[in-house]
């Protein structure tokens, strides 16, 4: 039993290449097989202006709760009004990071904290989430080594997130938006 | 804090206790195969007048039509068209019909939204406790189980003993097993793992968060060759919606089963005598044996089971159809 505990190989992976091209390249294409928009940015100074963009493609309002650690882009001058709190069901638009992302399905893994908090990414229609290209691994067992280096125990929840909110218990027929979510981009 | 139920009336007993120690009225669930095991929806309503409000789509249609079982243990509403929802929404809505699958979804979720933001004790169905990193992971495509977990002021989470694994690792290979297994999917949408109750300073998670672990027969089964490989596997369940397994719900349904699960194997459960049809409405063409990922030899098991069925003369006899 101890052995068992002890043992922290990983079971049979599917192939994922591990150059961080293809890392970013992969996490693209499973995220967007999995109904989510993805666009690139080369900095996060221009992160405001892409997510003003979409939201304005979208017909959505230009005001959003999100995340803290955000706060100190240029939100302002992309004619975006943020305010960081925890969500309400009333908002419309949720901006957070993530901890890290995981190529192999196109994830988002979400840990908890006060600064970090889960109804963000929960509550809001749109979620938009800001991914640095340098925090995408693998494969999800690359995501628990660096919660175990970085965060030293697991935080009270985790949350993985593959695309938005989706269901087929009516004729089998995929309809988008169940309870979560309807769209993501990052 | 962690509960053992030995069996489905201690479970429900844990539940309804902790529900009534806190004033709770009403309770969010995401859907839970081990909750209809033991009973829960009834215990909590005829025991304690507890209204539990079923979060998943599938179950939700299934609760607000008189509370009828489900059909498929990934899909409970397979067994339902769009006209059918169409009419019950209508009538137990009182909303305009409409048939499109898209705007009866969105109906459902803004109700649903609503019930779990007013709930104040969330419950639901863990897949794959962790042990080493004690923790408890879900899933699901709807992001009901997140609503679940997130809002309300308590959290109850009720599995089977077979569910718990050793570590992280492993959680991650049977991610990667059962969604592909159940619905094709390479992941779901929502995986989350939960390992305690809201921390200082959060602004979100439940205050209090209970583990009820239901063994239910389970840790006799260990010591029955025949019953052990399908009966105490994380993904036992899973074999019935395989892509290559032949269509088993209206067999289910008309075999009136007490549990709404897997195929002739969970005979060994309920009692060969209670569930004498079980191991003869297989084709036995094997292809669950092919496709399981973790190796069951299903048809090897009803075998034995049809074997069992000899000898004590218990020979099927199905009651005629009901009406549809």
């Amino acid at each position: 039993m101890m052995a068992a505990l002890a043992n922290r190989t990983p079971g049979p992976q599917p192939a994922v290449a591990s150059e961080p091209r293809a890392l970013l390249e992969r996490f693209r294409l499973k995220s967007e097989q999995a109904s989510s928009t993805v666009d690139i940015v080369a900095s996060d100074a221009e992160v405001p202006a892409a997510i003003a963009k979409y939201l304005a493609a979208m017909k959505l309002p230009s005001s959003a709760v999100a995340w803290a650690s955000l706060a100190a882009l240029d939100w302002a001058g992309a004619g975006l009004k943020l305010e960081t709190r925890g969500a309400r069901d009333a908002d419309l638009v949720g901006i957070t990071g993530c901890f890290c992302a995981v190529a192999e399905t196109g994830t988002l893994m979400m840990t908890s904290s006060p600064d970090t908090p889960a109804a963000v990414s929960l509550l809001p229609e749109t979620h938009i989430a800001v991914v640095h290209a340098a925090r995408i691994v693998p494969y999800m067992e690359d995501a628990w080594n660096l919660a175990r280096a970085e965060l030293g125990s697991l935080p009270r929840a985790v949350n993985f997130i593959s695309g938005p909110s989706r269901t087929g218990d009516i004729e089998q027929t995929i309809v988008l938006g169940a309870t979560a979510p309807t769209a993501c981009i990052w | 804090v962690v509960h053992w139920a030995e069996n489905a009336a201690e479970a429900c007993r844990m539940v309804v206790d902790i529900a009534k120690q806190n004033g709770v009225t009403k309770v969010a669930k995401s859907k839970s195969m081990v909750s209809e095991e033991v009973g829960l929806n009834d215990a909590l309503l005829e025991a304690a007048g507890i209204e539990p409000v079923e979060t998943d789509l599938g179950e939700y249609i299934l609760q607000i039509n008189d509370a009828e079982p489900p059909s498929h243990i990934v899909a409970p509403a397979m067994h339902k068209t769009a006209e059918d929802v169409a009419d019950l929404f209508h009538a137990k809505h009182g909303t305009p019909r409409k048939t499109d699958p898209a705007a009866l979804t969105r109906e459902a979720r803004e109700i649903l939204r609503a019930a779990v933001s007013l709930r104040r004790h969330g419950r639901l169905r863990r897949q794959l406790p962790g042990r080493r990193d004690r923790l408890d992971a879900m899933v699901t495509n709807e992001g009901n189980g997140r609503m679940c977990t997130t809002l309300p002021r308590l959290h109850v989470a009720i599995t089977g003993i077979e569910k718990v694994v050793p570590t992280l690792e492993d959680v991650s290979t049977l991610l990667r097993l059962l969604p592909r297994s159940a619905t094709g999917q390479a992941i779901t949408n929502y995986v989350s793992l939960l390992t305690g109750p809201k921390r200082l300073e959060e602004t979100d998670g439940p205050q209090q968060f209970h583990i009820v672990l239901v063994d239910n027969g389970r840790a006799k089964l260990l010591g029955r060759r025949d019953a052990r490989d399908a009966a105490l596997h994380p993904l036992r369940r899973l074999h019935e919606p395989l892509p290559g397994v032949p269509d088993r719900r209206r067999p289910r349904l008309r075999l009136g089963l007490s549990r709404p699960d897997g195929l002739g194997a969970d005979a060994v459960y309920v009692g060969l005598e209670n569930a004498i049809d079980l191991p003869n409405a297989a084709t036995m063409c094997n292809q669950c044996g092919v496709v399981c990922p973790v190796k069951i030899p299903l048809p090897d098991l009803l075998r034995k089971l049809r074997e069992k069925q000899r000898p004590c003369t218990v020979m099927p006899a199905t009651p005629p159809l009901p009406a549809r």
